[in-house]
């Protein structure tokens, strides 16, 4: 083998051969290395990476210094594997921040042009030696950097994370879990949402993932009984990267705990990996009645609301209706996700027809009283505004079932919960509801009229005796009922999640079933088949009659499953209950139907431990959303009045820059988080742009605690910010080779400025007033406005120097060019000082000024003048100027009448009312386009461009816009109208301390 | 066949088989974490764990609602219950009270979502650990049945009745791995609160001030009250019917849904004239309507001469000192006993716990200076 030679000279430097010699002998060795292992990994589809070089912690260093040593030159064409193996060596190392400034500063010398260089490279790698490649958006995204990252194989940044990741699957580990890498990873995958974004990036390779994790949890195992070693990854790799994963305490413990859990989920033993393939088998992507590999959120998107009989006094009972929690459709849909925490829910028959404002996502089971009962089919709730994903499911899923009769069973718990079947059990109690009267039952058989504090519905209580006679048997006929006699099941020895008391039963995977089976016959053996497979028959013995027996269900997998049992007596021709599997008349005897389903563990990130309350959305928020004021939060302990916040900053290398304790009010909802996080943000404005984390955590003592940790959001092209907001860098992580980079200054808010794109990425320094920086490059783009810090004195300060806005000729074109413009300030992020919001917010308000005068006309210029000194003013000068012409007059008045009435409701209905007071006055046929479109304009042209982008579905959308514009110039009494229904609202807003529910743009 | 052996919990997942009842106990108390060798599912520890399983399904709810769980599991399998379940009823109810007091459970009021009727409502308290000297007490879960503890601590932890410890090895690592997996640290002074410093005298005279200032006219349906004249070593015989009482009790009163509330009341000839409900101060969260109920009528029966009572009893084994309690005591002094000692069955008294002898002399403080109980003398 061809060795390359390490001998260095005294001074350190080598001597004997040349560094690009020594490159030549690197390529070779590592060629002949890399040769064998893809010859090994082809057989079983393993692919190779270039982390699994296979060096010394020497030959490492060597090879890096070497490489370096060559750097000046670039990467040359004949000795691709050094540098494939040294960009992959930085992939390891990078924090997720800037991978080619790394690369840059650990390489001097090296210059942008070569990036592609790079890639290629990985690409002959990956043809050559069976190597992996990078999969999912975020590679296509990160065309180039995507090769070396995904050759790190777990960069020592996301490690802590995938340790996490790997503990909390491994709650629901099970068989199916381990039947290949994919399965694994698409296991982990479905889990991953609360995790960073980057973490998510590197987690949509489902195949890389679980590749990395079944090495994790059970290679090295393999590899100490005696396996053939590295079957998954090279034994010096996966040493290396569990070595850097124990160095963390937290991640050393979730690792060990996990692989104690993927040990006892496999049974793992010697030839254990040699049975786990890379991909899915065709024949398991789809297996029958297993869900297990679809992740949850296809099972768990089917709740549905269940009633309850509650007795206020004896025989007296009252209905009471329990919805599921729909966080989980929350977290998946921001449109559901924004009516669900902000809009009432409207109740179908309850005594209190509303359902209170995010408690559908807030509570595990939100219940209430229902006064009438529903009709059938009848949709059991509603939303304003609901989107159609959330309209399909209370469409489908939220309604009264059909028929005329409803059947509950009552528990040892008192409460009586609806059954499907209309099959009793002898012993136990009932409740019938119907929607007429029962009239008066006969004596003595166990039937009684209930009253049910309901209208609409009568409620007969039925107690089964244990010997049920013929009389009653016809009673209950004529009512539709059957006694069974046939078996009784109920979970036994160990409690389940749920178990309605006939046949429903819920599970958690992973934990064992036990059925008791009860029967007042002998049994002489039972048969059971679940999910159509024949289990082992099983002789009962001389068990006495009526003591129960006990069945344990083998572990059942993700999803839902029937069961069947049939109970032979040794009676021949005793007469089968259940009808349709009676009439096979296989086994004379007893048979009984049980509907299971398995469920996965709940999480604490579900917000369901303890008593704390917690909700964030979006559930993995990043550090923008959460500086910038996008997120919802509630957090609440019962009876306790405040609970204890802490926000803490940390930067790249998780050093601490900012600590800071909160005491927020019980409960807390999103308007009082923000304020409170306000008087954060002030205090930690200096730090904010060198931090990269920001962790939160809500205490409550022993009542629970909870914590978030929100990272920066992660794009191809970024502006970090440097020397506390006095210099900004571009981020390219893509290498965008068209780069267009512009500064606009906040003082001059429509003047751009062109900036050589290598300036930007070496840094440029942020003028003192401040700027709007732009970089952009095909579809990718980052704004960002910078305030340097500086001392502000007075108000006048704090906002900045009054904008130069020149008003735009009077022609949609102009108007358009100027609400993009708008928008692109509106869009952009806050860095620098905290100053920055306050002058973007300056400089918004002035290009809306201009922007709304010139479509509104020249008298209403006035008004926009005094808005930013003197706004009551300005409001009173609005009102009188909305109308021109004397038959406009009105409109101003009424406007003014109904904006209270607008601000509880929906966006829809404040789009309403807005039209309603508009459309006596204007005589236009598109009105109720053009209507909403103002109201957006009036405040925010950002959300007007969305409004028409969702309209137009992004097709021609600036040539809708513009006819938009050009009715409104011809009718400009609409934005008149608007623009003073938005500055009404804000008033009467401010001056009450309410919410912008109905119009969140505006505010 | 029905197999009698203690099923493996793995082996056994590749297809249905039958169990008896002693397998189906088995398999439930190891899956449960606990010794099948040793303990039944009606032992102390099983019943503990037991309950705290069904709370990480079914919290929040109402204690009824998790006795309805608890019983259902155990039927067919209690020889307790082989007749009634009934007779489950009681001891159920007392571990999830001993649970309570010991905070793997917490008790909180909870306003009724659309009716304002207010009820107490369980909660099965977040994964905690509490250090107390060499030893983490652990309180808490996890939903749905999870296992928190770290699989390598799972065998350090000694299970006490309803409590759970953590003794030996290195106490600052094991807290750190209990950490490491999401568990929470309680301070020991949070956890063991520091009793009330009144005296009985104190504590009635605030009770009847708060009593003052809440006139009330009228009926109150379902009103029992606590009789102070009645033997304290009966604690359910104290229980009467408020006919032609005159004077202040400590009461309870039924609502229309939930629990009864505990109330403090004022009655001439039977009809009540004040009525104040507990919690008459908010000290902390933790404490419930009834611990301060239990509180005040130990500083009534103080004052009015009559002091509730304790009785000891010697082991065995020797060295430990076995003690019946007739009456409730408020949450504080039985976790400072959890800590202390351990609850064991109870023969003739209410509850009863068993105490090193070494360590009497601190609970006899706790007995005698801050719930003024007497000894009575065995018999």
């Amino acid at each position: 083998m061809n060795e390359p030679q390490s001998t260095n000279g005294d001074d350190g430097h080598p001597t004997l051969v040349t560094s690009l010699a020594r490159l030549q002998g690197w390529q070779t060795r590592l060629d002949d290395h890399f040769a064998r292992l893809a010859m090994i990994r082809r057989e079983a589809d393993w692919p190779v990476f270039a982390l699994e070089h296979g060096l010394s912690v020497d030959d490492r260093n060597s090879l890096l210094r070497d490489v370096r040593e060559c750097a000046d030159s670039g990467p040359q064409h004949d000795v691709p594997l050094p540098w494939v193996v040294y960009a992959a060596e930085v992939g390891y190392e990078y924090s997720g921040y800037e991978y080619w400034q790394t690369f840059e500063t650990k390489t001097p010398g090296w210059q942008l042009q070569w990036r592609e260089r790079i890639r290629s490279n990985f690409v002959s790698f990956a043809t050559t030696y069976h190597g992996a490649e990078p999969a999912g958006n975020w590679a296509r995204q990160f065309s180039i950097i995507a090769w070396p990252i995904a050759h790190g194989i777990l960069p020592r940044d996301l490690q802590r994370q995938l340790a996490e990741l790997l503990y909390e699957g491994s709650t629901s580990f099970s068989a199916e879990t381990f039947s290949s890498a994919e399965a694994l990873g698409l296991h982990l995958q479905a889990r991953s949402s609360g995790y960073s974004s980057r973490f998510r990036n590197f987690a949509e390779n489902a195949t890389l993932l679980g590749q990395i994790a079944l090495a994790l949890l059970l290679q090295d195992t393999a590899d100490a009984h005696g396996g053939s070693g590295g079957a998954i990854l090279h034994t010096n790799t996966l040493e290396r990267i569990v070595a850097d994963l124990n160095r963390e305490r937290d991640a050393r413990q979730w690792l060990a705990e996990a692989r104690s859990a993927a040990h006892s989920a496999t049974r793992f033993h010697i030839r254990g990996l040699s049975r786990i393939t890379l991909r899915r088998r065709l024949a398991d992507t789809t297996p029958r009645r297993d869900r297990s590999q679809e992740g949850s959120d296809s099972f768990d998107a089917v709740p549905k609301p269940h009633f309850l009989l509650r007795e206020e006094v004896q025989d007296r009972w009252q209905v009471r209706l329990q919805f599921p929690n729909l966080a989980h459709l929350a977290a998946q849909s921001p449109r559901s996700r924004d009516i669900l925490m902000r809009r009432q829910g409207k109740i179908a028959g309850a005594t209190t027809p509303i359902l209170a404002t995010s408690r559908i996502v807030l509570d595990a089971a939100p219940t209430v009283t229902l006064s009438t009962w529903p009709k059938p089919q009848t949709q059991l709730l509603a939303f304003d505004g609901a989107p159609p994903e959330l309209n399909a499911l209370l469409s489908a899923s939220f309604r009264v079932a059909p028929g005329d009769r409803w059947l509950f069973a009552i528990g040892l718990d008192g409460k009586a919960r609806e059954i499907t079947t209309r099959v009793l059990r002898a012993g136990a109690s009932y409740l019938l509801l119907q929607t007429t009267h029962f009239g008066n039952p006969p004596a003595g058989l166990g039937l009684s009229v209930v009253y049910v504090a309901c209208a609409g519905v009568y409620a007969l209580r039925i107690d089964v005796p244990k010997q049920v006679s013929d009389v009653l048997t016809d009673v209950l006929s004529n009512l539709e009922l059957v006694v069974a006699q046939t078996i009784e099941v109920w979970p036994a020895g160990l409690p389940v999640s749920v178990w309605n008391g006939e046949g429903q039963l819920e599970g958690v995977t992973g934990q064992p079933i036990i059925l008791g089976i009860g029967t007042d016959h002998r049994l002489t053996r039972l048969e059971v088949v679940i999910d159509d497979i024949p289990q082992p028959d099983i002789e009962t013995g001389e068990m006495p009659p009526g003591g129960p027996i006990f069945l344990q269900l083998p572990l059942l997998s993700l999803g839902p499953h029937d069961i069947s049992i049939a109970a032979s007596t040794g009676e021949a021709g005793q007469e089968s209950i259940d009808g349709k599997l009676g009439g096979q008349g296989a086994t004379p005897g007893l048979r009984g139907k049980l509907s299971c389903i398995i469920r996965e563990p709940r999480t604490i990130a579900a917000g369901q431990g303890g008593a704390l309350s917690f909700a964030i959305l979006p559930t993995s928020p990043s550090l923008e959303d959460v500086w910038e004021g996008r997120i919802e939060i509630h957090v609440a302990a019962p009876g306790i009045e405040s609970i204890r916040g802490r926000v803490v900053l940390r930067g790249l290398e998780g050093q601490e820059l900012f600590n800071r304790s909160i005491s927020l009010p019980s409960p807390c909802n999103t308007d009082t988080w923000n304020d409170r996080f306000a008087e954060v943000r002030k205090a930690a404005s200096s730090k904010y742009d060198d931090a990269q984390v920001c962790a939160f955590e809500f205490d409550a003592g022993a009542l629970g605690r909870r914590q978030i940790t929100a990272e920066r959001d992660f794009t191809p092209l970024r502006w970090a910010v440097r020397d506390n907001g006095r210099r900004v860098i571009l981020i390219d992580s893509q290498g965008c080779v068209d780069l267009n980079v512009s500064q606009i200054l906040c003082a001059t808010p429509l003047v751009e400025e062109q900036i050589d794109p290598s300036d930007a990425l070496n840094g440029i320094v942020v003028p003192d007033g401040g700027a709007l920086i732009v970089a952009r490059s095909g579809r990718l783009g980052a704004s960002t406005v910078v305030v340097p810090p500086q001392r502000v004195t007075s108000l006048d300060a704090l906002s900045g120097a009054r904008a130069e806005v020149l008003k735009p000729s009077r022609n949609s074109s102009a108007i358009l060019a100027l609400a993009r413009k708008t928008a692109l300030w509106e869009r952009a992020r806050l860095a620098g000082s905290w100053l920055a919001e306050a002058r973007r917010g300056t400089v918004v308000g002035a290009l809306i000024s201009a922007l709304i005068g010139t479509i509104a006309g020249e008298r209403w210029m006035d008004a926009e003048e005094l808005l930013r000194d003197e706004p009551p003013a300005a409001q009173e000068l609005m009102h009188k100027r909305v109308a021109i012409r004397p038959d406009e007059r009105a409109i101003a008045g009424i406007l003014a009448r109904r904006i209270e009435s607008s601000l509880g409701g929906s966006v829809a209905q404040a789009d309403q009312v807005f039209l309603d007071a508009i459309v006596p006055f204007v005589h236009e046929v598109h009105l109720d386009a053009i209507a909403p479109y103002a109201l957006r304009l009036a405040s925010s042209p950002s959300e007007a461009r969305a409004l028409v982008d969702k309209v137009t579905k992004g097709s021609n959308y600036d040539e809708h816009e513009k006819e938009l514009i050009d009715d409104l110039l011809l009718h400009p009494v609409i934005i008149r109208a608007a623009r003073y229904f938005i500055v009404a609202t804000r008033a009467l807003v401010s001056r009450q301390g309410r919410e912008y529910d109905s119009m969140p743009w505006a505010g | 066949m029905i197999s009698n052996a203690i099923p493996d919990l793995i082996t056994a997942s590749a297809c249905a088989r039958g169990l008896s009842a002693l397998g189906v106990t088995a398999l439930s108390v190891r899956a449960l974490g606990l010794d099948a060798e040793s303990l039944d599912l009606e032992s102390p520890e099983a019943l503990a764990a037991l309950i705290r399983r069904a709370a990480s399904f079914a919290t929040p709810c109402s204690p009824r609602e998790l006795r309805g769980i608890v019983l259902q599991s155990l039927r067919g399998l209690s020889e307790v219950g082989q007749d009634s379940q009934e007779a489950l009823h009681a001891p159920i109810d007392q571990m999830i009270e001993a649970l309570t007091s010991y905070g793997d459970l917490i008790e909180l009021p909870v306003a009724e979502s659309d009716d304002g009727v207010a009820a107490r409502t369980l909660y099965l308290a977040p994964p905690t650990y509490v250090c107390v000297d060499d030893v983490l007490f652990l309180l808490g879960g996890v939903l749905d049945g999870g296992e928190p503890v770290p699989s390598n601590l799972r065998d350090a932890v000694a299970y006490r009745s309803h409590s759970r410890r953590i003794h030996g090895g290195n106490t600052s690592e094991n807290a750190k791995q209990l950490h490491a997996l999401g568990w929470v640290e309680l301070r020991y002074d949070l956890w063991l609160p520091a009793p009330s410093q009144e005296t009985p005298e104190q504590l009635v005279a605030s009770a009847n001030a708060a009593l003052a200032a809440n006139t009330t006219a009228g009926e109150v349906p379902g009103l029992t009250v606590l009789d102070p004249k009645s033997p304290t070593t009966y604690y359910r015989g104290r229980w009467a019917d408020p006919v032609r009482k005159t004077g202040r009790f400590v009461a309870r009163r039924e609502q229309r849904y939930g629990a009864d509330l505990w109330s403090y009341v004022e009655l001439v000839s039977g009809a009540v004239s004040h009525l104040v409900d507990f919690p008459l101060t908010k000290k902390t969260v933790m404490m419930r309507p009834c611990d301060e109920a239990w509180h005040l009528q130990l500083a009534i029966d103080a004052l009015a001469g009559q002091r509730q009572q304790y009785r000891r009893r010697p082991g065995p084994p020797s060295g430990v000192i076995l003690v019946d309690f007739f009456s409730p005591v408020p949450f504080w002094a039985r976790r400072r006993w959890d800590v202390l000692g351990e609850r064991i069955a109870s023969h003739g008294s209410l509850f009863a716990y068993r105490f090193p002898a070494n360590v009497f002399a601190d609970v006899e403080r706790t007995l005698q200076g801050d719930l003024w109980l007497a000894e009575r003398l065995a018999l």
